[in-house]
């Protein structure tokens, strides 16, 4: 995924945790979050709510293994950006990513 | 604003689909209208009757993402809930981007639908409810510094923070700074509901 999201143009920061990423994402200017549906230390909904008090406005991508859609559309609900296939990474990463990181 | 009771609008083109859907309808007190395409849905629309969509998402003519999106155009805040019996999820994900209440697969159980038309319902009175306080939208927008009143114009057409921060000049991190409190001043939960506010004040200043 690294390889892509660079291929993509984007600067990346890895963090091992959902918390971790509400640290950086208070500190640093981002364009989008990518997070698993699944966390050690919280899920993708409880990391999405957190994030638009700490920084509204970030887009939360959401990758998910071979969700149903009703996953797909919980997650939707709670204010994800959009929900990811992991075994279509790369499509979905075009198609909801890449807009983000040209700014649109 | 109309005072009428709610309506649960059908739109499929199959019409054993409409006409069972509209019998459940109707079995648990609601009023039901059915109709069987986007188009005859899209020419009768009157923004000003409270109550929710039922649509199919594949239809012949114009699909039921399609006609979300004309709604979207006309400022539309009925809640949709698309039905499907081919969706997937890149379909599901994009309704949902595009301001869809829920997304429901064929089949699915009769209680189902009826649980998500009463949360869409409710939604739809307390969006009806927030947007009829005119006024008081109003106050809150006058309440904002020109700063922030520039911010929630460009994030209410759409625009990522990054593009307000190179428009206006500033970094990304002040304008997220300027649309937090944007949000608290506007009493917005989300962006969806801030933009329902501006569509609103701006509709109370062009139809006073």
């Amino acid at each position: 995924m690294d390889r892509l999201l660079r291929a993509m143009g984007a600067h990346v920061t890895h963090c091992k945790s959902g918390r971790e990423a509400l640290g950086i994402a208070a500190s640093r200017s981002l364009s989008c979050v990518l997070a698993p549906v699944h966390m050690a230390d919280m899920s993708a909904t409880t990391l999405i709510d957190a994030l638009q008090q700490t920084a509204p406005g970030l887009k939360v991508i959401v990758i998910v293994d071979n969700p149903a859609i009703s996953e797909a559309v919980e997650v939707m609900q709670f204010g994800a950006h959009a929900v990811v296939d992991s075994r279509r990474l790369s499509t979905g990463l075009y198609a909801h990513l890449a807009p983000l990181l040209r700014g649109q | 604003m109309k005072a009428t009771a709610p309506v649960v609008y059908i739109v499929d083109d199959d019409e054993a689909v409409r006409g069972s859907l509209r019998m459940l309808m109707r079995s648990v007190g609601l009023q039901a209208q059915a109709l069987g395409s986007a188009r005859e849905f899209l020419d009768g629309y009157d923004r000003h009757q409270s109550g929710c969509l039922v649509l199919d998402v594949r239809m012949p003519g114009m699909s039921g993402m399609e006609l979300q999106q004309q709604l979207n155009q006309r400022g539309a805040t009925i809640p949709v809930i698309f039905i499907s019996g081919h969706g997937d999820v890149p379909m599901a994900v994009e309704a949902m981007q595009h301001g869809a209440f829920d997304f429901l697969q064929k089949p699915f159980r009769d209680q189902e639908l009826l649980d998500r038309v009463q949360r869409a319902l409710a939604r739809d009175a307390q969006s009806r409810a927030s947007l009829a306080a005119g006024a008081q939208i109003r106050e809150r927008i006058e309440s904002l510094t020109p700063r922030e009143l520039q911010v929630m114009q460009l994030v209410t057409q759409g625009k990522a923070n990054k593009v307000v921060g190179a428009t206006l000049g500033v970094s990304q991190r002040t304008v997220e700074i300027h649309r937090a409190h944007v949000m608290e001043k506007m009493h917005a939960r989300s962006l969806a509901e801030l933009v329902r506010m501006v569509l609103d004040a701006e509709d109370a200043t062009q139809n006073p």
